[in-house]
């Protein structure tokens, strides 16, 4: 049984991923409003020990229907304990048994949250998406988008040995190429997408459209794929609202969220330069001559609303 | 384009205690003679019918070949097994995925894998192959000895044969069927709890676990055509069967075994102490535990 990262991975510091949160908790909230999501769903989730999703999926959305699912029966005890509300049921369970044994007839909202590198495992828990997700419902699959361990020192075409062999059907059109550790994430993705495309292919009852594609990094890169399943009619006003609040997720390849550290009084500039209309603001030159450049600008405006702000308190 | 191809029917008055057709063939061609006769024709036949029809033999149906009367093929399960149903327009379909259930015999291969039924009648025998998902990626595993004891059974029923995912011969599956499709998805995560029971059972170095112990987390016998058409349950995973330590066996080159010995001043020291002490070395540096 692989050990759970929480262990040693301090998981309340990562802006990456906390900008990664929001983002689908946001575009969650655009499903919302044409009432796809609501107080009625459930979610599930990997909450570790900060059950971070699970405060954000409550307090933006109103969902209080929980599971959390810790496969780790050493580390499940600390989950339990941290479970900051009564109505998130930890289970110490892997995605597969879950999936196999869950007959919940609600609309559900799955963020499969790993933390491991793409392998067998995960495509069949796709697969297994595929037979449970209801329609309204979404699903999310969470991956390390680098070589895993085993991979790391290989050669590119080893590397491709193990993906033709672990991943047969997803990894027909994979080049030696697309092994280098730079393509990595998106020969990752590229799995992901083909992994959900084949999951929901045999349902006649809608469509899954996986279009909140996201890459991050923290300390290591991840990937991020998954969307929502709905009938034909459903989708249109969806996507269209998507499209307008989250321009920059729905463009058909992963979004990647930059990291800007900055500091606080940076950030004022910047939160005051993307917001005026005038491109060539005061602001905006004062972070010209700081040396930031318009893509800095850019991908800051994107990003305004999602990013999380740290503060240290000392006692 | 093939041409229409017919014969007529004299329709006339069932008569009492004369039932049935009797269909004589004449004037074999020489190949079909020779195929008849070559030692295996008939038995292989035999084995066909009494898996093509074990949902009928005994029940509805008697059948004789050269007056000997076929029995059904027995396959059981045990009573802890994982099963699913869905509906799709007038087809139903029920999954269920277990463990074979022997008396006193190891697991044969030749009853491992998937049987799918439509109407009744068997498509698929034991089928292991990418068809039934045994891909090894995003489905379920490549089939491994250690997966004898899978037992997987998918029964299709619909008033119209037209609508089921078998083949015009009615005699496989028709991989293009909709409702095939989307019986294979659930054929994975019903079946996914199974493998990866058994995967945890079986030590790496491929060291059998002996039949009792399966069969005590199978549960008692079961047919698997009752299981079938029962409502949907979970498999109960037994928790603390899982063994806990594995042996570790691997080939290495004399001279690497000696080179680490020098490097760690130790010679002598041997090739058991040399793959412990390398273990642990990256147990402790590469994973972050102490051995």
């Amino acid at each position: 049984m692989k050990q759970s990262t929480a262990n040693f991975i301090a998981y309340n510091l990562r802006p990456a991923k906390q900008t990664e949160r929001r983002l689908l908790i946001d575009f969650l909230r655009c499903a919302s409003e044409h009432g796809a999501v609501n107080s009625d769903c459930r979610y599930v989730g990997m909450g570790g020990t900060m059950f971070y999703d699970f405060h954000l999926v409550h307090r933006f959305l109103g969902i209080n229907r929980m599971i959390s699912l810790e496969r780790d029966p050493k580390f499940h005890p600390r989950s339990e304990f941290n479970c900051p509300y009564d109505f998130i049921t930890v289970r110490n369970e892997t995605i597969a048994t879950f999936l196999a044994n869950d007959r919940d007839d609600n609309v559900t909202i799955y963020w499969l949250d790993y933390d491991d590198g793409l392998g067998p495992d995960i495509t069949a828990d796709i697969t297994s998406l595929g037979t449970r997700l209801k329609i309204g419902g979404f699903a999310f699959v969470t991956v390390y988008a680098q070589p895993p361990g085993i991979l790391e020192k290989q050669r590119q075409d080893r590397r491709l040995e193990y993906f033709q062999e672990h991943l047969a059907p997803f990894s027909v059109s994979l080049t030696v190429d697309d092994m280098e550790n730079a393509k990595f994430p998106t020969t990752v993705y590229r799995i992901l997408m083909a992994a959900f495309k084949n999951a929901f292919s045999a349902r006649t009852d809608g469509i899954f459209h996986p279009i909140f594609q996201v890459q991050y990094k923290d300390t290591v890169q991840m990937v991020t794929v998954g969307g929502c399943l709905c009938s034909e009619t459903a989708s249109s006003a969806f996507l269209r609202r998507v499209r307008t609040d989250l321009p920059f997720v729905a463009k058909g390849r992963p979004y990647k969220i930059r990291s800007f550290n900055l500091t606080e009084r940076e950030r004022m500039l910047f939160d005051a330069a993307v917001t005026k209309p005038d491109l060539n603001s005061p602001q905006a030159k004062s972070l010209q001559s700081l040396g930031f450049k318009t893509v800095d600008l850019n991908a800051y405006r994107d990003l305004l609303r999602f990013l999380p702000r740290y503060h240290e308190s000392i006692i | 384009v093939q041409a229409k191809w017919g014969f007529d029917i004299t329709v006339r008055p069932p008569a009492k205690g004369h039932f049935g057709t009797r269909i004589l063939i004449t004037e074999l061609h020489d190949e079909v003679m020779r195929r008849l006769n070559d030692g295996f024709f008939l038995s292989e036949l035999k084995e066909r019918i009494s898996r093509t029809y074990s949902f009928f033999i005994g029940r509805i149906v008697t059948i004789r070949l050269n007056d000997d009367e076929i029995n059904k093929e027995q396959f059981e399960i045990g009573s802890n097994f994982a099963s699913e149903k869905f509906q799709r327009g007038d087809v139903s379909c029920n999954i269920t995925a277990g463990i074979a259930a022997v008396r006193g015999e190891s697991f044969r291969e030749r009853n491992a894998g998937w049987f799918v039924f439509c109407n009744g009648r068997a498509v698929l025998f034991a089928d292991k192959s990418a068809l039934t998902g045994w891909t090894g990626g995003g489905q379920l595993p490549t089939f491994q000895p250690k997966h004898r004891p899978f037992l997987g059974v998918v029964f299709f029923v619909s008033p119209d044969p037209e609508d089921l995912p078998w083949t015009t011969t009615k005699s496989g599956i028709n991989e293009e069927s909709l409702i095939w499709q989307e019986a294979k998805r659930y054929m994975v995560t019903v079946g996914r709890v199974i493998t990866g029971f058994l995967d945890s059972r079986y030590s790496d170095d491929n060291q059998t676990v002996a039949p009792p112990d399966l069969q005590r987390a199978s549960g008692q016998a079961v047919s698997v055509l009752s299981a079938a058409v029962s409502s949907s349950q979970q498999f109960k995973l037994p928790r603390s069967a899982a063994p806990k330590m594995i042996r570790i066996q691997y080939q290495a080159k004399v001279a690497d075994i000696r080179a680490i010995e020098s490097y760690l001043r130790r010679p002598g020291m041997g090739g058991s102490e040399v793959g412990r002490y390398t273990f642990n070395w990256f147990l402790k540096n590469e994973v972050g535990q102490d051995e």
